[in-house]
Parts: C-alpha cells; structure tokens; sequence
C-alpha cells in the first residue's frame, strides 16, 4: 500500500530516472536514485509490474527519453537562430547542460527557457559566448515581447491638445513590450539573416541598437541609431520629452523619431502635469 | 457551485482542440466547429496574441478548458496561485468546464511537464480524493479528470485504473473526461480488455470524450497525437457512444499538425458513430 509519504519518496526517484542525462538502466543504478528505491527492487519487479514485452527500465525510457526531447523543442521554439548557430547537437548538449542547473519550476513553459541567455554569458568553454549571449537576449526579447500584458496604445494624435508651452514637461508611459536592447555585435543581421534561411555566420563586433515591441498582436524589430535609442530610454524610463528630446545631441531629427515611437504604439499614457507618469 | 449533471448533460457535439497554427482559419473563415477546447496554460502568464484570439474565439464558440499542470496527484502543496488563474481563465473565456489529468507532473517544485503514472492503491486513491476536494472548493465547479496513457505500472497496485477512476468520481463528485485512445492504448500496453474497460466506467460522471491518434512500436503504443485516429479507436468509441447516451466529443491534433479542415474532417468522423450525419452541422453563433 502506498502511503502519502511513500509515494512523495517514490515520485523522487521516478523525477531522478526521468531527469536523469542517460538512459533509465543507468539512472536507476545511479546513486541518487538507488538512494530512493533500490535497483535490486527495480530489477525484481517489486517496484514496476513485469511486462512480457519490456524490462522495467525500457518501461522508464519512454518517460526519461521524453523529458529532454520535449524540453528541447520548446527551446528549439524560442531559440532557433541560436541553435542555428550551435548546430543540432550542440545546441542538445547546452540544453541539457540548462536544464540541470535550471529545472522548470513553471506550469508554462514559455518561462522555462528565460534565464538561458545569462546561462550562455556564464558559460566560459564556450565559444563565441559573448556573440551566442546577445542573440539569445534578442530571441528572448521577441519571446517575451508577445507574452507581455495587454496595453491600449496611446494615438498618434493623443497629445495634439496639449498647449505648445507644455510639450516639454510631458512624460510618457511606454507599453510593457518594449524593449530596449544595446549590443556588441549586430545580432539582428543575424537573426534576419537566419528568418530568411540563410547561412550563419559569427559576425565581427559592431555595437548595434534595437527596440523590440508588439503592435497588432505582432511582435517588431526596430534597429535604432545611438542616439534614438538615448532618447527613447529615457521616454521609457519616465524623463520628460524635451530632456530627453536635448539628450539626442545637436542635429538630430527628433520629431521624426518621436512621430515614428507614437506611430508605433510604443506609448499608452501621458502626463502634461510635469509629474512622472504612471501606467493604470 | 455547478453541478456536475450540468456539465454531463450539456452535448455540445463535435469539437476539435484549439493549436496555435489554425488561429488564422479560424478566426478568418469562422468554420463551423460545435466547440474548442483550449489548453489552458497556454492563455495563462501571457497577455498578447493568444488571450486576443481566445477572446474572438470564445465569443464565438463554446470552450472548454483543458489543462496539463494541476499536478492532481503530486505530493507538493496544490499550486493555489496556479487555481485562481485556472479560474480567472474559465470566467475570462466562460469555459464550460476544467479539466486535467489523473497523474502528477513533479515533485519539490519542478514541473516535468508529462503526465505521469500513479500507483492506483488505496491510499494514493485517498490522497487524491482530497486534492480534488480541495480544487473543487477553489474552483466551485466539479474538476473533470482524464484517464491518462502509461507505459508501465506499479507492482503494488490494488486497483485497477478504471475502479480507481470510478471510486474517486464517487467519493469527490468529480467529472470524468474519457479519452478513448488512452484507453485502447493502455490495454495495448498492460494487456487488459478495452472493452471491459468501457464496461465498468462509471457513466453518470463522465463528461466528454477525447480522440487522437497514436503511434505503434514493437513494444508498445505511445500516445502521440500526430495522425488521424486509428479504426479499433474509432470501434472503442462506438460502444462507449452508446454505453454513455451520447457525450461532447473533442479530436486532439497536437504534432504534425495538417490545415484546419483536414483535423476537423478527422473531427466529424464521431458523427458517424454517434449515428447522425456528417454534414449535420450546428451553425457558428452570430
């Protein structure tokens, strides 16, 4: 009979065979495991009932052989100018290595694959980690760009009411899909490169800028200049529109700028009152 | 509270499952689809495209909500934060009922994502019946729980799954979900009679009906849900049609998934076997 605690001792060494990087025969005999259920037990058929058609162990290597395919697809799903990069077993191999030091905790498994591109920047043996690091971030980026909450995006014409004198002192809030991203490499050729099937090459260092956001249930790149991407940090982050309008530096055009950030949807609230503005 | 007769009684008929890569057909040609059953965790933790479509969808169509996270038979505390957004969702999309799985997901927080064997005893059957007691409280609606496919059992079993399924239904007042292919499937697996399987499921609980395809290997049957459904599944149904009086009906399609009219195709098949015609159709809501 199976108490409550047996079976909390049993469904750890079930997690262990199933977590485990080899097969269900080695995990078994494995030491965490064995600690849990004895493999002698398992060996016996005290623990699984015998089949006439699989061992005990091949019974398990269904769910341990599911447990990384099923993990790796979703992550194929969200990184795979990535895995483009790495190659099919490399990109196995550093899932695998993911997936032990970050086991998902999560009943969706869009959340699993969030920590990876810090995982990548951590990861020292491997090569072109810096590069492989920064188009993670991006592919992460689009993940969550199209889960992020729903907004209404302010009009383009929204602040056309707004007295002159006061357009300098207005904040905005901007919608929570952007996303600002500054990097080392241009990792949006790259990623565009893979969109359209092409080749992948690791690219020479270039410091690139990108907003990423969704407007009409679709998620959008936008590579920026330095400068606009100053600029709309410091929009997003709450400073009022002729500060960061002069952060722009001298000869910039930045009213087309802020035309094309409300024509995109990039805001969904203002404040004209001088006071930092707060989203609903 | 609803009441479970309220959810037996109420035949939606012949629904397919809700997959991200039909969103365009549907939502563009409105087909003629009785229902759709969503997954639940995918319209959860999101706010874009997904909970946008669900809602063109639900105004449309009955939902019903299908989930693969209650992790009803694990030994953690119940994810209650996971609950009320199980039941945030079914107000949002008005879902005709909730369902999940008899199994458990994981164990000391992590979440295997599969759907794994319980040892059908007594006292796990006692675990479980508490566990549901405790999701109906929060949910204030019967949970529908469905028959999952295994690929092993436990030596200490004292009952089998479907007495298991039928004590539980009893004790909690739960609904069942009866996924055919799972049956057919574990008898395939653990070498006992489907049909007797169908003969002893308790009817009055049983809510709705699932079918998928599977895969067959030299050993076993794996519950793939890639292909159309296979015609000993489709016999199975028959009898459980008419052991039930007629239930809601649902195809899954869920890996090399094929257009939309080609999985409800699949779909209208049941139509056969529930004894009406196949271009018997109930009109999409205005």
């Amino acid at each position: 009979m199976t108490q409550p605690s047996a079976l909390r001792r049993l469904q750890r060494w079930f997690a262990a065979i199933v977590e485990h990087p080899s097969t269900a025969a080695v995990a078994i005999a494995s030491r965490p495991a064995n600690a849990l259920v004895k493999s002698r037990d398992v060996a016996a058929g005290r623990v699984i009932r015998p089949n006439p058609r699989l061992s005990p162990a091949a019974m398990l290597d269904v769910y341990n052989g599911g447990y990384l395919a099923r993990l790796l697809e979703v992550m194929e799903g969200d990184y795979g100018a990535s895995r483009a990069v790495l190659g099919e077993d490399g990109f196995r191999a550093l899932v695998a290595r993911f997936l032990r030091r970050h086991p998902s905790r999560h009943p969706n498994l869009n959340r699993f694959g969030r920590p990876f591109p810090a995982f990548v920047r951590g990861q020292r043996a491997l090569r072109h980690r810096a590069f492989l690091a920064e188009l993670a971030a991006l592919e992460l980026a689009l993940c969550t760009a199209f889960d992020a909450e729903e907004f209404t995006p302010l009009a383009p014409d929204a602040t056309a009411g707004v007295p002159e004198d006061r357009w300098s002192r207005l904040r905005f809030v901007p919608n929570p899909s952007l996303q600002l991203l500054a990097f080392r490499f241009p990792v949006d050729e790259v990623y565009q490169a893979h969109k359209e099937g092409k080749r992948i090459t690791v690219p020479k260092p270039r410091p690139t800028w990108l907003a990423v956001f969704r407007r009409d249930d679709r998620v959008w790149r936008q590579r920026l200049t330095r400068p606009a991407h100053r600029v709309l940090a410091s929009l997003a982050g709450g400073r009022p529109l002729g500060e960061a309008l002069a952060g722009a530096g001298p000869d910039q055009p930045v009213a087309d700028w802020f035309r094309g950030f409300s024509q995109d949807g990039l805001f969904t609230a203002f404040d004209a009152r001088g006071r930092s503005a707060r989203r609903d | 509270m609803t009441a479970l007769s309220d959810l037996v009684g109420n035949d939606l008929g012949i629904g397919v499952g809700l997959r991200t890569a039909h969103y365009g057909t549907i939502l563009g040609k409105r087909p003629a689809v009785d229902w759709f059953e969503i997954l639940s965790e995918n319209y959860m933790h999101t706010g874009g495209r997904p909970v946008h479509v669900l809602d063109e969808i639900a105004a449309r169509y009955p939902v019903a909500m299908h989930g693969v996270s209650m992790n009803i038979g694990g030994t953690d505390r119940l994810d209650r934060a996971y609950l009320r957004e199980l039941r945030a969702l079914q107000q949002r999309c008005r879902a005709v009922w909730i369902s999940d799985h008899l199994c458990w997901t994981g164990v000391d927080g992590k979440n295997l994502h599969d759907l794994l064997p319980l040892p059908y005893t007594k006292a796990v059957l006692r675990h479980v019946v508490e566990r549901v007691r405790q999701v109906q409280d929060l949910l204030e609606r019967p949970l529908v729980l469905e028959n999952p496919s295994t690929y092993l059992e436990f030596a200490d079993a004292e009952l089998d799954e479907v007495r298991f399924l039928g004590e539980l239904a009893h004790a909690t007042g739960c609904g069942l979900l009866l996924d055919v292919n799972n049956v057919f499937v574990c008898a395939q697996n653990h070498g006992f009679e489907a049909e007797a399987y169908l003969r002893a499921v308790p009817w009055d609980h049983v809510v709705y009906f699932h079918l998928a395809g599977h895969t067959t290997y030299p050993t076993h049957r794996l519950d793939t849900h890639d292909r159309p459904v296979c015609r000993e599944v489709w016999q199975l149904y028959r009898l459980a049609h008419r052991l039930s009086g007629g239930r809601s009906t649902l195809l899954e399609w869920d890996a090399n998934i094929p257009d939309f009219a080609t999985v409800h195709r699949e779909a209208r098949k049941a139509a056969r076997y529930r004894g009406i015609a196949e271009q018997s159709i109930v009109p999409v809501r205005a």
